[in-house]
Formats: C-alpha cells, sequence, structure tokens
C-alpha cells in the first residue's frame, strides 16, 4: 500500500510538470496587450517596458519559467493584473467557495444519482427505468449554464423562494472557509441557513450532469450484478428483495461507481466555470473566467496547475478508496 | 491469388462485409435511437435550408432594427418571441444549427486528423516514440478540456474560428487514447501478423490493416463526442469568448438575452433547448451506434 502510494505520487509530477510548461508556454506567447490594457491609454512605451522588465517578461522564456516554479514552491504565483495581488493569496481565498460548491454537488449528485440508478436497473425496462433513462440522458446533454439561468428564472425571480446571486451575506468565523461547515463548528445557525439558501441553486446547476453519470452507471453496474450466483442464491434463501439490492448487489455495484465519481471531480470543476458565471458565485472559477477575458496570464498558469493538482489528487484519492471498497483489488506494482 | 490480396481478405474480415440491414434492424429496435438519429437528421436539414424554413432571414444573421416589434413574446407570429431590437427568435435559433454543425464538424475533424494518426503510431511502434507521444496525451488529458480551451482561448481573440482551434486542442488526445487501445488489442491479431509477416512497413500496417478496424469505434467516439463539442462550443459562446453578436451562435445568444431577465425570458431559454434538444439527439444516436457496431470506449 504504501508502496503504491509513493508510486502513483512520483507518477503524478512528469504530469504536473508538463502540465505547467504547456500552460506557461501558452501564457508567454499570449499578445501583449493585456499590460497595455492594465497601464491604462496614457501609459508611454518606456512605462510598458519598466513594467515589463519589473515582472520579468523580457527574460528569456526558460528562465522566466524556472523563475516561476521556484516561486510555485515558496508560494509566489507572480502579480495579478486584475487584483494587483500575488495570484497565489488569490487562489487561496477563492478555492474554498468553489471547493464548497463541488462537495455540496458531489454530495447531491450521489444522494440522488445512486438511488435512481438502483431503481432503474431493478425494475429494467419497466416504466421506471425508461423515465429514468430519458431524465439522466438529457442531464447529461442539458448545457449547465442554461439551467443555472433557467433555475434563476424559476426559483428566485418567480417564486421568490431563493436569492438570484452570491454567496450568503451572514459570514461565519472562518475555520475551513467552507461556509456551511464553519457555521456548523461554530454553532451559528442563522449563517448555516443563509449560507444554504445561496448554494441550493448553483449546487442543483453544478450537479445535474454528475448526477446523470453516476444515475447510469450505477444502473449498468446493478445490471451486471443482478444475475451473478450470490444473488440467485440470496433470493432463493428468502432475504427480503430491499437487503439483497440495497446491502449485497449495491456494495459491489458501488465500487466500479466510485470510478466515475473520480472522473466526474473533472467535469465538477469544469462546469464550476459556467455556473459561478452565472451566479456571480466568488469562487476560483469565476476569478479563472475573469482572467480569461482580463487576458491576466499569471492567474490563468495558477488556476489551472491548481485544476491539475486538485484533478490528480482527487484520482489518487479514488485509486485508495477503491481498494477499501473492494478488497478483491491488490495495489500490484 | 497473390500474398496480398490473402491478407486484405483476412484484414477486412467482419468489416467488409458488414451487415447494413442487420445494423439497421438492431438500431430500429430501440426506439430511444429512433428518436435521436429523427433528431439529427432534423438539425442537419435545419441547418441546410435555413433561408427557406425561416420567417425573417434578414434577422438571424444580421443586426435589423425593428422597434415596432421589439420584445414581444411567443407568438403565432414570433413562434419564440423578439428581442430587445425586435429581431424573431426562431428565425435566429434555426439558423444558430448551422453554427454549431460546423463547429462540431470541424473540431471533430481537427481532433480526428491529429488524435488518430497519434494514435496508431503510438500503438504500432511503440517504444520510446509511443511512450512519449502516450505521455504528452496525459498531459492534455490532466485538466478538463473546457478549461483547456479556456485558457487557449485567452490567448486568441473571441471569435467562431478560433474557437475551434481552442476546442480541438483538448480534444485530440481523446481519440490517441481510443486508437491506441484499439490498436493494442488489434496487435495480435492474425491479419497484422500476417502481413508482418510477409513484410508489409510499419506504415501501411497502421493505416490499412489497423486502421480500418478501428472505424466503427471512431464513428461511435465522434457522435458521442459531437453534442459535447456543441455544448463546450456554446458554453465558451455564452462566456464571450467565441462567436460574437449577432452570429447566432446559441450560447452567445443566452448571453445575450440574460441581461433582459427575467422579464423577457423567452430570450435566453428558447437557444438553450435547442442546444438541449441537439446535443440529446447526438447522445441517443452514438448509444444507439455504440449497440450497433458492439463496442465499448474508454472509462465504461
Amino acid at each position: 500500500m504504501k508502496e503504491f502510494l509513493i508510486k502513483r505520487t512520483l507518477q503524478m509530477i512528469p504530469v504536473l510538470l508538463g502540465l505547467s510548461i504547456l500552460i506557461f508556454g501558452l501564457s508567454r506567447i499570449m499578445p501583449g496587450d493585456s499590460i497595455r490594457l492594465k497601464l491604462g491609454p496614457e501609459a508611454t512605451a518606456e512605462q510598458i517596458e519598466a513594467f515589463e522588465d519589473s515582472m520579468g517578461l523580457n527574460d528569456p522564456i526558460v528562465i522566466q519559467y524556472v523563475n516561476y516554479i521556484k516561486g510555485v514552491f515558496t508560494g509566489d504565483m507572480g502579480l495579478s493584473l486584475q487584483t494587483d495581488r500575488n495570484v497565489a493569496t488569490d487562489i487561496v481565498e477563492t478555492f474554498p467557495a468553489t471547493f464548497e460548491l463541488m462537495l455540496v454537488a458531489m454530495f447531491l449528485a450521489i444522494l440522488i444519482g445512486v438511488p435512481l440508478g438502483v431503481i432503474s436497473g431493478v425494475k429494467k425496462d419497466k416504466w421506471q427505468d425508461h423515465l429514468t433513462r430519458v431524465v439522466s440522458l438529457s442531464g447529461i446533454a442539458l448545457p449547465k449554464f442554461w439551467i443555472a439561468i433557467i433555475l434563476q428564472i424559476i426559483f428566485a425571480y418567480w417564486f421568490s423562494l431563493l436569492p438570484v446571486v452570491g454567496r450568503g451575506n451572514i459570514v461565519p468565523t472562518e475555520i475551513t472557509g467552507l461556509r456551511l461547515l464553519d457555521s456548523l463548528l461554530t454553532l451559528n445557525f442563522e449563517a448555516f441557513i443563509n449560507n444554504l439558501k445561496h448554494i441550493i441553486l448553483p449546487s442543483i446547476a453544478l450537479s445535474i450532469a454528475t448526477m446523470a453519470q453516476i444515475m447510469r452507471l450505477t444502473r449498468s453496474n446493478m445490471l451486471d450484478e443482478l444475475h451473478k450466483d450470490y444473488i440467485v442464491a440470496s433470493t432463493s434463501y428468502g432475504l427480503p428483495k430491499f437487503m439483497i439490492v440495497y446491502k449485497y448487489m449495491l456494495k459491489n455495484a458501488f465500487a466500479s461507481t466510485l470510478t466515475i465519481i473520480g472522473l466526474s471531480f473533472g467535469a465538477l470543476l469544469g462546469n464550476a466555470f459556467l455556473v459561478e458565471a452565472v451566479f456571480g458565485w466568488p469562487g476560483m472559477a469565476q476569478y479563472g473566467v475573469q482572467a480569461v477575458i482580463y487576458k491576466d496570464y499569471n492567474a490563468i498558469v495558477g488556476v489551472t496547475l491548481v485544476i491539475g493538482i486538485v484533478f490528480a489528487v482527487t484520482n489518487l484519492i479514488v485509486d485508495i478508496l477503491y481498494g477499501f471498497i473492494d478488497p478483491r483489488i491488490k495495489y500490484d506494482k | 491469388m497473390s500474398a496480398e490480396t490473402v491478407t486484405n481478405e483476412v484484414a477486412k474480415g467482419s468489416n467488409s462485409r458488414f451487415d447494413y440491414k442487420r445494423a439497421w434492424y438492431k438500431l430500429k429496435k430501440s426506439k430511444l435511437s429512433l428518436v435521436g438519429l429523427f433528431i439529427v437528421v432534423g438539425v442537419i436539414f435545419m441547418a441546410i435550408f435555413a433561408p427557406w424554413i425561416v420567417p425573417y432571414p434578414a434577422d438571424a444573421t444580421g443586426a435589423t432594427i425593428a422597434f415596432d416589434k421589439m420584445n414581444q413574446p411567443p407568438s403565432l407570429e414570433h413562434f419564440f418571441g423578439t428581442d430587445e431590437i425586435g429581431r424573431d427568435i426562431f428565425s435566429r435559433v434555426v439558423y444558430g444549427a448551422r453554427i454549431s454543425l460546423m463547429l462540431g464538424i470541424l473540431v471533430l475533424a481537427i481532433a480526428i486528423g491529429i488524435g488518430v494518426p497519434l494514435g496508431l503510431i503510438a500503438g504500432i511502434w511503440g517504444g520510446k516514440i509511443g511512450a512519449l507521444i502516450m505521455r504528452i496525451t496525459d498531459i492534455f488529458l490532466a485538466i478538463p478540456s473546457l478549461v483547456l480551451a479556456l485558457a487557449v482561448a485567452a490567448i486568441l481573440e473571441p471569435t467562431l474560428i478560433n474557437i475551434m482551434i481552442a476546442i480541438s486542442f483538448g480534444w485530440w488526445p481523446w481519440f490517441t487514447r481510443l486508437v491506441y487501445g484499439e490498436v493494442l488489442s488489434l496487435k495480435d491479431e492474425q491479419f497484422v501478423l500476417a502481413s508482418e509477416g510477409l513484410g508489409a512497413s510499419k506504415w501501411r500496417i497502421a493505416f490499412i490493416e489497423v486502421l480500418p478496424n478501428c472505424t466503427s469505434t471512431i464513428i461511435v467516439k465522434a457522435t458521442l463526442d459531437m453534442g459535447f463539442v456543441i455544448l463546450t462550443g456554446a458554453s465558451l459562446g455564452f462566456l464571450g469568448l467565441g462567436a460574437q453578436p449577432p452570429t447566432p451562435e446559441w450560447g452567445t445568444m443566452i448571453a445575450e438575452g440574460r441581461v433582459y431577465l427575467p422579464e423577457m425570458w423567452w430570450q435566453a431559454t428558447f437557444p438553450g433547448f435547442a442546444i438541449l434538444v441537439t446535443v440529446l439527439g447526438f447522445n441517443l444516436l452514438g448509444d444507439g451506434l455504440r449497440d450497433v457496431f458492439d463496442v465499448r470506449l474508454d472509462g465504461e
């Protein structure tokens, strides 16, 4: 197990290094108008030159890259052109909002996706199955930014049940940066309710595609299990169907569902860019969108790298969990 | 019979005698696949014949201004209502099919054009070249395609062509990985070994023997991806990085209409339905084709 962990962690390094070279290289071929944009129309050529020098933009690209990577290890990801702060500071500040949104969305996706998948699998070719399949296929095809807008129209504008934008106006004492957790830890229920109301619509919009994927996979895994000997045996012993389905079948079917949960984290991260933009959610993804629009190249590199790291770590965690859920899987070299 | 024709006979195997009647029968059996086929044909029809279908072709592509009929809710005259300068939204949505289909086809053409040869080379040559190609593929797949496309879009001017380039940039590795997997499973098949024994070059094995046996997998993957590429293109358009107004691109239209919420809900709603239905159509058809060709894609 330990060996496996070390090996997997080491495997992550070349990929992340490659990613950093790719994105860094891309950001440096970016046309120089971002500096001009930043300094305003009155800036003289000398001022622009001086600013570029101070940012190290006139050094050879290899030197720039080495300096950048050195910086990353000391928590310096360069200056953000939009906020005039260190990109690392911006990311540390915005990441918890995105992470919280993703966690809630993932929770919803599993909570609803798995049972629907089970029902669809057990009731194969009955109306429940057809309905859930059509719903899940549509869920995958839904444009996330669009469903976000539709949710806003219905629940925020028409029925005024939930807030239209933002992350909540009662801020609990910060411990983890995840506000729902923080407000529970500090027993600040007012803040909890307030933040919960704000997170409902964005997390639903974000979770739908993942929910649909989880549902589809759970269904096909359940179908694979349905005719195995142990199910036939437990049925003939007269065990209640509910117990067979949820205690035995689901446990075995869930192992492969776990893989899709790992992969979905990537999709959630990508879709967060759209959902955060619609709901004005002050997270890292929205920071990334702004960075792209303002050609804030250090921020683009920073956000992309963090996403690469999160994605890699999630997949590592999934691999480890896999072994716990399904002991048949051995971590061979 | 010459040696070459023998290998060709073996190579073609089941593929050359592909039973279209049986395929159609299998596709027909699944109602959902037929719905998908129907939608896809419908969207293609709309795209080709847009100028003859829509009631107000001038509204669709330009910035025609008609103050006397601005902001009208859906009616018999304007099925999807009109926008803030009086353009017919139905006409614009129908024209949008042209943009989305073009985007999907071009992105996939680039992705297949780059990804498939690389996958073949990595699989057939193997060794250091193969390892190198596959490691590079891993790097491109280390972040979600949408995020990579965003990063590339940042360096380019926001136009439709550039958005296609940005999406293709992150899309080819999926085809490399897919084809690489196929090649590995085909590499030890008799027909490959036979042509190797007869002294065929690696190029010949890759492109003439192995490639035809990957086509069904590529077709299924491309059909399923068509929906997702369209979705990604609309997402970038929505963020303002793709086609610019007055181009009737669905994502861009939603972004424009969003400003007029909640009163003029129809502006942002109908282009979204168009995306949903189109993507759903390609997914249903792709699912159906997968059963017909009996392929399993990566990650299933």
